[in-house]
Formats: structure tokens, C-alpha cells, sequence
């Protein structure tokens, strides 16, 4: 039940000269139908290979594809582009978009992390290989949400360990994030979660340099009064953190979090 | 039913560490010892080795019930400088907060997931033979 | 010598823009450039896999470099294929519509094609790539097949078997002789890598039999003169067969004493020799050192062979391995899934030991959770020599399903039917699943949620809320009953679960034809609604799939539910089941004993409360076709006691697998019986209220259709009595239960 009813046939395109076809594609993309625009764009590549329409059609194919939701597709045609265009004017478009490609399937933190390296590889491409081009800076915001979102993997896998009570194992994600994330967001917390840590394996002088790291570099964050709470004996009781068995269901059962 | 025990975690043998002399360096130590399993909180440090016992019975929740902790410290200079043992009684045990850094990406989950399933024909519910 | 040029040109290239094929070129104006540079250059644009010819020819100042592009491919299309259809000889082609034709890529595909027709048996198909030349330097690729004859077996014979006939031999190979359904059966048709197979069956056949060196001299293979058969002959050399001497532990690593291995050996003296035995026995050991926390454990098998009394002395060497770490556990793939669903699997804690045998177990649980297509498990090098990283790269497939529409069953008639069911809801790896179903004979509400790991424990908590009320016309009265349970369960051994459960169930019998209707059930209606609070446990026994041997598989089920308050009653439900997979795995036999008892405090059931047999327990009957009934008003009553034993078979019709349909046999012979309180009706009116056993015997023919496994059920009564309800024809889905 796709709108390729109205899509004209193969055979009507062999009429039809590169402009008029790439005009179509242009139309479908106003339109809304995106795979349309796909289709037309492909289709002056396929009977106009030497045309500067042909060209041009492979970038705006990349482009109509991604925005069709068809990631992988829309990654080969950039590739494709870059493979027979490497030094045009768009090629940075195309490699962004190949980043695009990625960066836009990576979903919520608990979900799939091997998206979210090969996004940061992509946008590291855009970055270097074409630094003064309009998407370096995009690619720059992008790749720190992307590398902050690797980042909260690391944490997410800490505190699945902390919960479980195997501090040892927690200990050494949270170390990963406050040596290789720095900049991240999440450093602050790894750096509480190390006091919490250490504490609980009764490392009390490791739980004391790690909360004065967090101290040096963080004192205004909550995470620091809390490991300054724990750190100076005066912890939370559990009751006093709303903590009872009733309300931990609740949170687990229908809300998914289990810290 | 009877409880069921499960060790995770390495503590090397009275053997090894007896022959761990004051002093070391750090890549002789981990040599002997074999990978810690955690370090310290920042950088070149020290060395923790932890083995614990955790009993599983039932619905009860796993409850650890014994631990070992061999910690190997260095001096600045990277030679051993002492060698500490600790157990479970050690431990303090630390109300975790609950507060987390909330990630940037929105969660499609659910709707990715509704979206999967239509159209997916589950045999059982035509046929529901009683 | 050197050149240096003020100018460089490009001629001949159409698609492919002078810019590109200068930064392939990497020589630029004004640079002085060797004669080898020059080569480079040419070398470099040559292997970007565009041009069929690259000239590179210095004249004078100027550089000229001189390409002709590949043409590229405009359609892609396959003659003379009958028995492969295009879309499957399309996955075999690397080359892709829009993309530079490349004639070596051609070449490779046809030979690609031909090995997939070699794989089929026609071992003399021929496959050609041909162009046809288009406008602009474009070309349609088509690729000419000619398929050839099949070439088959026609016999197999075999030269230095003492112990064991020709005839026993063949049965043990897959390829059989040529028969009677030549055409259907493709396991014969002579193929190179199932001779390879054959040999690894008729070696493996040997060694497991204590021949431990047996071995195939050679194979030849002689073509009948129409090139359209082989005569194979299996040269083999048997060699002495060996049984087990002594097999003992020993234990080679300071401070583990070994007595503690020897439960798990099964192998003992007298037995005859086979490499599996000896596996499992390793297996068992390894799960105890797992149990008992012995890392780094190797079991090494030492074999002494006394030729004088023919039989081997085993002994299993316990030593150290090496000493390797668990880094990470590094979950991909996972879209849908949370990462600790899949993470909790694992008993191994990152920095722990590292244990193959417990990372495979851990591998067999993630695949079990039924949420992955598929689920790689592997240990690739870490960051030191002596650590390793646990890739595991699953692939999500559905796991939910939205039905709206209508259902048929043969007990319930047409209905209508909605339904949402997620078995990994958000991922979480809860089950959800909210029906509604109407159909003429009963209306069906049922809403169920599980956790499998409530607050992150292996203890799985379940809630479920069914309403259901039924008027089947075979009936003169109508029933709602309404059940809420929530539920707990959680393993209580390797094998076995316990769950506990509380209940409250609403029970009411409405409308009754007060005429027609028999006076038990219009006594029983006066009590109308009724509402019984129950506590219960069911226990369950299952080794089907954790079991060693994978073969054979026993269920064990039983429960209790006690009704508290002044419904009180006790009803305990038995289930005893056993299976077994014979002749080569192709025949399932399984044999299965079912039995409940209801017993009131007070004496008296209702209609409600009484066990019917649905097809589900005892095929043959129509819902409430057997058990206690009403003389003259000829309503089933139900009973409070049922027993059940039911014998199957399940076996393939040598039908090839891609039908999937395969034939089963069964014989049900049981009853349900015992109303209890008569409710002061004369008992001679009450039919069958003893123990009369019925017994059934069917045919069913399974067929794996996208619609899930249908079982066909034709069913002959053998004994039953006169006013049962009979049945001869069943549908239903044959889940394994």
C-alpha cells in the first residue's frame, strides 16, 4: 500500500531527459514522498551516467533516501559518491551524511553501542577531512552527544554491576569513564559512583582520593555533596532516601530503572 | 533446596604472594599475580585483587557472604611499598543514589517496537483451542 | 630519468571528472617526478577499479594521461535457469546495476553460479557472461546457463568391512542408492562435500563403537558412461576394537584432591570405547569445577592402549591452564533489548576468571531468551596477553504481534479477536500480552504481565486477570467465571522451578433452560455467585534442554490449590511426561501420564469447578463429549477426578524438509469422572459417573506453515460409551508444552 502508484514507470523515464527527471525527483521531495524522490534521482544515474545530472542526482539520492528513514541505502549512495567524486564540492555533504547514517540509529542508552562507535568514526571523517566545510561544526556538536552517549553505556554497565553488588567489575567502567570520557557529562558521577564503590569494598583512602578529584573539579554538582555525605560518616540511611521495598518496585517494575 | 554458591573475582595464592618481596616493580608483580581485578582511582597505582562467594538460594536476593581483598600498593617511584588484606567486615555498606545522568537521546522504544509488531500474525491467538 | 611538467591533461574520460583521476594520480604541476613515480601513478589510477585502460605518456612540458572507463552496468539479467529462479541466483552476483562492469568481477560471479549448480548435483552446468552494449558507454550484463543432467548414484559398495554388513553400512551413510522416489529425495544425487560427509558419518560410526583406528583408505568414484550416475566404493580399514580398562582421575595441580571429580565420570570398565562418552565426562567436570570455584581448570584425557587384552586404560589429568582474565563483556546489536537483559545471562563478572565452558553455557541462555535471530558469542584478545574481551552480537528479530480480526476454533466456532503481545516489552524482556476474543459459544478477556527478573533476582513475577463466559449451545446454561493471580517463581534446582501463586476466582451459572436443563446444574445454580480466594504452588521438572543427553527429556509437573475461607478445597493437578528421539533422530516417541483430583471440604462442586477434557488433554471428543452426564437432560456434568495417559509418536514422512510435513500416531485412554454431590438426583440418572475408560487412537500430519506448526488430528474412537459426543477431525497448534 506504498504511493508508487503514481510513481511514472521505467520506461516513461527513458523519454524524459536527465533535467526533466531530476525535476521529478525534486517535486516528489516537496511532496513529502521521499522514496519517490529516491527512485527518480537513482534513475538519472542509471540512464544518464555522464550527465552533470547524474551527479548531482547520487548526492540528492543519499539525501532522499536518509530522509526516508532507509539509513543503509542512503549510506551506500554517499559512499558511492565519494568513491566517484572525492574531490566536488559536495563530498563533504556526502561523507556528513554517511555520518548521519549512524549517528541518527543510535537510540536510547541502553540499546546498541556498536552504532554509536561507527557514528564517531564517521563524524570524526567529516571533521578532519573537511574542516572548513559547513559540517565540521555540526559534525563537532554531534560527535560530542555521540561520544557522551558512549559514555553513558560505560556508566549504564557500572551501575548494573554496583547494583549486583560486584564493586570490583563496577569500579573498572566507572574508571573508563573518568580516563577516557573526561569530557563528558558524565564524569562527575563516575567519580561518585567510584566513592560509592571503594567505600563499599572498604578501600576508604581510594573512596577519599577519588572524591577529592570530584571535589577539585566538580564541587557545585549534587554528586559532590553526596560523596562528601558519604565520605564524612554522616551517610544517608535508607529510609531517609525514600527507599522502601514498595517504592523500589514501583521504580523497577514499571518505570525500568533498578539503580 | 539447598543454596548455591558462585565465586567471581581472583585472589592469587599464599604461594604467589609470598614470593612478592617489598620493593617490585609493577610489571613483576602483575607477572606473578596475574590482571587485579580493579586499580585505583587515578592512574598509574595501586593493585586490588578481590574474590568473593555469593549465595544464591531460592527467591532470596544473592547475598555475598564472604570476600578477600589483597591490596598491592606502590610508592610514586613504581616499587611495592605495601601489601594489605582485607575482608567483607571491611566493607561499609553505601545507600547508592539513585540520580543519574540523564542521556541526550530520546527513547523510540516503545513505538519502534509497537510498529514491529503490527501486522506480525501470532498463530496462537487465531486458533485458541481450550 | 626525471620530468617535471607545467601542465597536466587528461583525455578519454567521460563519467569519471579529471579532478578524481588526479588525486588518484597524485602528481601535480610544476613537481619533478621519476620515471618510477610516473608508474605509481599509472598503478594507482588502474587499481580504483574504474578504467580499462590507463596510459600515462609524458610529451615534452606536458603530462598526458589517457583512460578509457569500464562501461557501467545498465540491467542484469539470467538465461537459461530452470531449476534456480532468478532472485536466487541475484544473491549470488556481487556485480549491481549502476555500478563500473568490471570483467573480472563477471567471471568470478559466473563461476559462483556454477559452483551453486555443482551444489545441486548437475555437475556439467556451464555459465557464461555476456554483454550487450547500450547508449553512453553503458551495458546489460546477461548471464547464459546451461544446466546439464542431474548426476546421481546409482551404487554403493564398500571393500574391508569384516564386523559390519554392506548393508548396515549404507543405512549409517545419507547418500542412499538411487531409489524409488529418484525424483523427490535429493539426498542422493552425488555432491563432493556430502562424500566428505559420508566419510565423517562412517568414521564416526566406527569410532564411537571402540574402533579406534578405523580409517577410510580412500573413496573412488567410477562415472557411468552417460556421465548421469557414480559407483562409489568406500576402501576402510576396521582395525581392533578396543573396550575401557581402568579409567581413574588424576589430579596434577597442588592442593585439589581429584576424588571430588569422579562423580561425574559415566564411562566404566567393560564399556566400549566412544570419543562422546569421554566428552561428556569432560563436560560434567568442568561444570563441577564451576560449582565448586576451581579456575582455571584443563581436563586432558591420557590414553594407554594394552593390545594384549585390547582395551584402553583412561586416566583424566586435572592441571592448571592459563591464567586468563574476563576484561569486558561488550553486548552489540541489541536495538530493542536492554543491554542487562542480555547481560544478566551471564554468571561471568567482568575481571573474573575466564571459563569457556561457562561462557558457552552463558551463550545457550542468551539464544533461549527467544528475543534474537541469532546470537554470536565469541572471546576475541583483550588489552594484555592474558585477557580476553567477550564480544556477544546478537540480532534482534520481532517479538511481539498486533492482531486484529477472527479466529476459528473447531470447540469455540468463529469469533473475533484483538490482541497486543510483546514477549520483550520496551525491551525489558517483560511479557505483556492483552487479548480480547469473542466468538458464539464464549467471550474471553485475559490481560497477563511478567517480569522475568523482579528486582534484578532470578525470580519471575507474573499477573494475570482472565474473564471468560461461555453459552455453547451443546449446553443449556451459560457460565462467567473471573479470575485474578498474581504469581512467583523462581528455580529451586539445575532443572527445577517452583511457583507460587494466590487467586481469586468469581464463579456464576446464569440463565439456565429451567426445563430442559438437568436438576444438578439448576441446583447448583442457586447458589449463584460465587468467589473462592485459593493459595497454590506448582512445581516443575523439565531436562529437555539442559539435560545431557540431548535426546531424551522428562517433565514432571505438580501443584496444589487450596481454597481458603468457606470455599474450601483441595485441587491437585500431576503431570509425568517422557520423550526420546530413535533411529538417527528421526522418530520422536513420547509417553505422557496426566491426572487431577478436586476435592471439596464440604462434599459439593459446581459445573464451574469440575475438570471438562478440552482437545488439549484428550483428543477424540467434543468439549464436554465424555465424563459424567444427565440421563435424560444429556448435560455434560464434569467430573472432580481425570486421568490421562496418552502415547506419540512423531515421524517424517520422507517427504523433503522444505514441505515441512511430517506424521505422527497417538493412542489417548482415560476418562474424567465423579460428580460428587448428586444434589439428591437419582443416581441411575446420572450416566458414567464411575471410571469408564475411553480409548482413542489418531493420526496426525504436522505442517510448518507462516502461520505457526498446525497439527492435523484425525481421531477413531475405540472405546467409548454410547452417549459420549465423538470427534474424528481436530486443528489446533501443536506448541510443545
Amino acid at each position: 500500500c506504498g504511493s508508487t502508484s503514481d510513481r511514472l514507470s521505467a520506461g516513461a523515464l527513458e523519454q524524459l531527459d536527465a533535467v526533466a527527471i531530476y525535476k521529478q525527483g525534486e517535486a516528489s521531495l516537496e511532496s513529502g514522498s521521499a522514496d519517490d524522490a529516491a527512485f527518480y534521482f537513482g534513475e538519472i544515474e542509471r540512464l544518464y551516467p555522464y550527465s552533470e545530472w547524474a551527479k548531482r542526482g547520487l548526492i540528492m539520492q543519499a539525501f532522499a533516501l536518509h530522509k526516508d528513514g532507509a539509513y543503509d541505502d542512503s549510506r551506500a549512495s554517499a559512499q558511492r559518491y565519494l568513491d566517484f567524486y572525492p574531490t566536488s564540492e559536495d563530498a563533504a555533504y556526502a561523507q556528513y551524511l554517511l555520518a548521519l547514517s549512524y549517528y541518527d540509529q543510535i537510540d536510547d542508552i541502553g540499546r546498541d553501542q556498536g552504532l554509536t562507535f561507527q557514528a564517531l568514526q564517521a563524524l570524526r571523517a567529516v571533521i578532519e577531512q573537511y574542516p572548513d566545510s559547513s559540517y565540521a561544526a555540526e559534525s563537532k556538536l554531534k560527535f560530542d552527544l555521540a561520544f557522551d552517549h558512549l559514555a553513558g553505556k560505560e556508566m549504564e554497565i557500572g551501575r548494573y554491576y554496583l547494583k549486583r553488588g560486584h564493586y570490583a567489575a563496577a569500579a573498572r567502567r566507572f574508571r573508563v569513564v573518568v580516563e577516557q570520557f573526561q569530557t563528558t557529562t558524565h564524569t562527575a558521577e563516575a567519580l561518585h559512583r567510584l566513592v560509592e564503590t571503594y567505600l563499599s569494598l572498604g578501600l576508604i583512602q581510594e573512596a577519599q582520593t577519588a572524591g577529592a578529584i570530584l571535589g577539585y573539579n566538580y564541587r557545585g554538582t549534587d554528586w559532590y555533596e553526596d560523596s562528601y555525605r558519604l565520605l564524612t560518616g554522616r551517610g544517608l540511611s535508607m529510609e531517609a532516601t525514600g527507599d522502601n521495598w514498595l517504592a523500589s518496585i514501583y521504580r523497577q517494575l514499571v518505570r525500568g530503572e533498578w539503580i | 533446596c539447598s543454596p548455591t554458591e558462585r565465586y567471581h573475582g581472583y585472589v592469587p595464592g599464599e604461594a604467589v604472594l609470598d614470593t612478592i618481596s617489598l620493593g617490585e616493580n609493577r610489571e613483576a608483580v602483575i607477572q606473578k599475580a596475574g590482571q587485579p581485578t580493579t586499580l585505583g582511582a587515578i592512574g598509574e597505582n595501586d593493585l586490588y585483587y578481590v574474590r568473593s562467594v555469593f549465595r544464591h538460594y531460592g527467591f532470596f536476593a544473592p547475598e555475598e557472604v564472604s570476600r578477600e581483598v589483597v591490596a598491592i600498593s606502590f610508592s610514586p617511584a613504581g616499587a611495592v611499598s605495601n601489601l594489605e588484606r582485607f575482608d567483607l567486615s571491611d566493607g561499609r555498606i553505601v545507600p547508592l543514589t539513585r540520580r543519574v545522568t540523564e542521556d541526550s537521546v530520546e527513547n523510540g522504544a516503545f513505538l519502534r517496537q509497537l510498529a514491529g509488531a503490527a501486522g506480525n500474525f501470532d498463530p496462537s491467538a487465531l486458533i485458541n483451542d481450550e | 630519468q626525471d620530468f617535471s611538467f607545467d601542465e597536466v591533461a587528461v583525455e578519454g574520460n567521460r563519467r569519471i571528472e579529471t579532478g578524481t583521476i588526479l588525486t588518484y594520480a597524485g602528481i601535480s604541476r610544476g613537481e619533478t617526478v621519476s620515471a618510477a613515480a610516473l608508474n605509481d601513478a599509472s598503478q594507482r589510477i588502474r587499481e580504483s577499479g574504474l578504467f580499462e585502460s590507463v596510459e600515462v605518456r609524458p610529451e615534452g612540458g606536458r603530462l598526458v594521461i589517457a583512460v578509457t572507463e569500464f562501461p557501467t552496468i545498465n540491467r542484469i539479467s539470467f538465461e537459461g535457469n530452470a531449476k534456480v529462479d532468478d532472485s536466487e541466483l541475484a544473491t549470488l552476483v556481487s556485480a549491481t546495476e549502476r555500478r563500473v562492469y568490471n570483467p573480472a568481477e563477471a567471471q568470478a560471479d559466473a563461476n559462483a553460479i556454477a559452483r551453486a549448480y555443482a551444489e545441486r548435483g548437475r555437475i556439467s552446468a556451464t555459465v557464461r557472461p555476456a554483454l550487450i552494449e547500450r547508449s553512453d558507454n553503458r551495458v546489460d550484463l546477461v548471464y547464459q546457463i546451461t544446466e546439464g543432467g542431474v548426476t546421481e548414484i546409482e551404487r554403493i559398495s564398500f571393500a574391508g568391512n569384516r564386523d559390519f554388513s554392506d548393508r548396515r553400512l549404507r543405512g549409517v551413510l545419507a547418500t542412499r542408492q538411487a531409489g524409488l522416489l529418484r525424483q523427490l529425495i535429493k539426498s542422493d544425487t552425488f555432491v563432493a562435500d556430502r562424500i566428505a560427509f559420508d566419510r565423517q558419518m562412517l568414521t564416526d560410526f566406527y569410532r564411537s563403537r571402540g574402533y579406534v583406528d578405523f580409517e577410510i583408505l580412500d573413496v573412488d568414484a567410477e562415472l557411468t558412461r552417460a556421465r548421469d550416475a557414480y559407483l562409489l566404493t568406500f576402501n576402510i580399514r576396521e582395525g581392533q576394537r578396543f573396550s575401557i580398562g581402568s579409567v581413574k582421575v588424576a589430579s596434577a595441580i597442588p592442593g585439589l584432591d581429584a576424588s571430588r571429580f569422579n562423580e561425574a565420570i559415566r564411562i566404566d570398565q567393560g564399556d566400549f570405547f566412544s570419543p562422546t562418552d569421554l566428552e561428556n565426562d569432560i563436560a560434567r567436570m568442568e561444570r563441577i569445577a564451576i560449582r565448586d570455584g576451581v579456575d582455571f581448570l584443563r581436563v586432558e584425557p591420557k590414553i594407554e592402549r594394552n593390545p594384549r587384552t585390547l582395551s584402553l586404560d583412561l586416566t583424566y589429568v586435572l592441571s592448571r591452564g592459563e591464567r586468563i582474565f574476563v576484561e569486558r563483556i561488550d553486548i552489540e546489536g541489541n536495538s530493542t533489548t536492554l543491554d542487562r537483559v542480555v547481560r544478566q545471562q551471564f554468571r561471568t563478572v567482568e575481571g573474573d576468571p575466564f571459563n569457556p565452558r561457562a561462557i558457552r553455557e552463558s551463550a545457550e541462555r542468551v539464544r533461549a531468551l527467544g528475543y534474537f535471530a541469532d546470537a554470536q558469542v565469541n572471546a576475541r584478545p583483550g588489552s594484555t596477553p592474558d585477557s580476553v574481551v567477550i564480544d556477544v552480537d546478537v540480532e534482534e528479530q520481532p517479538t511481539g504481534s498486533l492482531s486484529f480480526g477472527a479466529n476459528y476454533s473447531t470447540d469455540n466456532g468463529f469469533g473475533l479477536v484483538a490482541g497486543f503481545k510483546e514477549r520483550n516489552f520496551l525491551g525489558r524482556g517483560q511479557l505483556f500480552s492483552l487479548d480480547l476474543s469473542t466468538s458464539e459459544s464464549n467471550r474471553v478477556v485475559s490481560f497477563d504481565f511478567a517480569e522475568p527478573a523482579f528486582l534484578g533476582r532470578d525470580l519471575r513475577f507474573g499477573f494475570g486477570v482472565d474473564y471468560r463466559s461461555t453459552d455453547n449451545d451443546s449446553a443449556l446454561y451459560d457460565t462467567d467465571t473471573f479470575r485474578i493471580s498474581p504469581s512467583f517463581t523462581f528455580p529451586v534446582s539445575e532443572n527445577g522451578r517452583l511457583q507460587t501463586y494466590y487467586a481469586a476466582e468469581y464463579t456464576d451459572i446464569t440463565d439456565v433452560d429451567m426445563d430442559d436443563a438437568s436438576p444438578i446444574i439448576i441446583a447448583e445454580q442457586a447458589e449463584a455467585g460465587v468467589w473462592t480466594n485459593s493459595l497454590g504452588y506448582a512445581y516443575s521438572y523439565d531436562t529437555r534442554r539442559s539435560g545431557l543427553d540431548p535426546n531424551t527429556g522428562v517433565v514432571l509437573r505438580f501443584g496444589q490449590e487450596f481454597g481458603v475461607g468457606d470455599e474450601a478445597f483441595v485441587k491437585t493437578t500431576a503431570l509425568a511426561s517422557a520423550e526420546t528421539r530413535v533411529f538417527g533422530e528421526d522418530v520422536l516417541l513420547r509417553a505422557t501420564i496426566e491426572g487431577g483430583m478436586l476435592n471439596p471440604s464440604d462434599g459439593s462442586t459446581r459445573v464451574t469447578d469440575r475438570f471438562f477434557l478440552g482437545s488439549r488433554i484428550m483428543r477424540g471428543f467434543e468439549p464436554g463429549g465424555i465424563g459424567p452426564r444427565d440421563a435424560e437432560t444429556e448435560d455434560a456434568l464434569g467430573g472432580n477426578k481425570y486421568a490421562v495417559t496418552r502415547l506419540e509418536a512423531e515421524f517424517p514422512l520422507g517427504l523433503p524438509e522444505d514441505y515441512g510435513i511430517s506424521g505422527g500416531a497417538f493412542v489417548d485412554y482415560g476418562s474424567v469422572w465423579e460428580v460428587g454431590d448428586l444434589r439428591g438426583r437419582d443416581p441411575d440418572l446420572v450416566l458414567y459417573d464411575d471410571y469408564t475408560p475411553r480409548a482413542v487412537v489418531g493420526a496426525s500430519v504436522f505442517w510448518d506453515t507462516p502461520l505457526g506448526p498446525l497439527r492435523f488430528n484425525f481421531t477413531e474412537a475405540l472405546q467409548s460409551e454410547a452417549e459420549d459426543e465423538t470427534r474424528n477431525f481436530d486443528l489446533t497448534i501443536s506448541s510443545r508444552f
